[in-house]
């Protein structure tokens, strides 16, 4: 047992010597100490955990439900197709984040920089539609906003939504 | 001399010890497989672990730097045999905080990315299959322990 510990605190002090110098080289390295808000208190807040007042617009309920009855804006669901496919805000169209370009190109042909884009997911700390609206804006698309945990939201309240089948 | 190789032989051969070569074998390669995404991403993997709501600012992007690491050496050590046993009590305990942030999010009834494998934002994860994972590979962990304790007291 003894031996057992010995190995373990060599490893131990063997891997934070690793860990601390592959990051200090590497290209992706990482600030030791991060500028991350405190959240440990905060799990019934409807924010996403990244979320900037500063540059994040986020929507209500009411406003999204609006915005979409108006059809005035674009809605974009930002989950993996597979769940775009099985249940989504009716007229919404799918822009994976994590495969933006497959997407980009059909979805960018639907939108202008004056278009209203409301960006979605579900989950409370799903942040693709955060990430979604974010890389919008970069692109160009000012008018974009965020209806964190949207789908969810929408699913509570029983308002439309439709399935696409598999291509 | 011959008698001395044969045996050596048999002993590796025996099947208790090619099932612990195999669990090393297995458990060493997720823990390799699983770390190699976060080394890559660091900081999409310190994301991840701020959206679990459990640990103070400060800690986080520490978190994130080593703990790929912990999994990526401690899962080599098992590959090759290399101070595998300490490696084996670093993962157990890592596989126990592990299931510990993982049931207090279930029990929250939070939707988080659990990051077990990968840092990819997919949205839904199950995080009761990723507990149950884990189980699996504390009971994997377990039996390599108590297998090397055991071939231990047989020497004597």
């Amino acid at each position: 047992m003894l031996r057992i510990i010995k190995e373990t605190i060599i490893l131990f002090v063997l891997i934070i010597l690793i860990a601390f110098i592959a990051n200090s080289v590497s290209p992706k390295r990482i600030p030791y100490i991060g500028t991350w808000y405190d959240n440990r208190d905060k799990i019934a807040l409807d924010k996403p955990p990244s979320y900037d007042p500063d540059y994040d617009s986020l929507l209500t309920m009411e406003d999204a439900f609006y915005l979409w009855k108006s059809g005035d804006a674009v809605f974009i669901d930002a989950r993996d197709k597979s769940e775009y496919n099985s249940g989504h805000i009716s007229g919404a169209i799918n822009l994976p984040f994590e495969h933006w370009d497959n997407y980009w190109d059909y979805v960018s042909s639907l939108i202008t920089p004056q278009t209203k884009i409301v960006t979605y997911c579900g989950g409370y700390n799903c942040e693709l539609s955060v990430d979604a609206a974010r890389e919008l804006k970069v692109l160009g698309y000012p008018n974009t906003y965020i209806f964190f945990n949207g789908y969810d939201k929408w699913l509570e309240l029983n308002l439309p939504r439709e399935t696409s089948s598999e291509e | 001399m011959k008698n001395k190789h044969q045996n050596k032989l048999k002993l590796f051969l025996t099947k208790s010890h090619w099932s612990i070569f195999v669990i090393r074998l297995v458990i060493g390669g997720v823990f390799i497989y699983a770390s190699i995404d976060k080394i890559m991403h660091p900081d999409v993997f310190a994301k991840i672990i701020h959206n679990y709501h459990l640990l103070h600012p400060g800690l986080i992007n520490l978190l994130a730097i080593t703990l790929p690491w912990f999994e990526l050496v401690c899962g080599v050590c098992l590959v090759v045999g290399y101070k595998y046993r300490g490696a084996t009590l670093i993962l157990l305990i890592m596989l126990a905080v592990f299931i510990f942030a993982l049931s207090i999010n279930y029990a929250r009834g939070i939707n988080i990315n659990c990051g077990c494998f990968s840092t990819s934002r997919s949205t839904r994860t199950d995080l009761l299959w990723g507990i149950i994972e884990d189980i699996i590979l504390i009971a994997g962990c377990t039996i390599i322990l108590f297998k090397s304790k055991f071939k231990k007291q047989e020497n004597l």
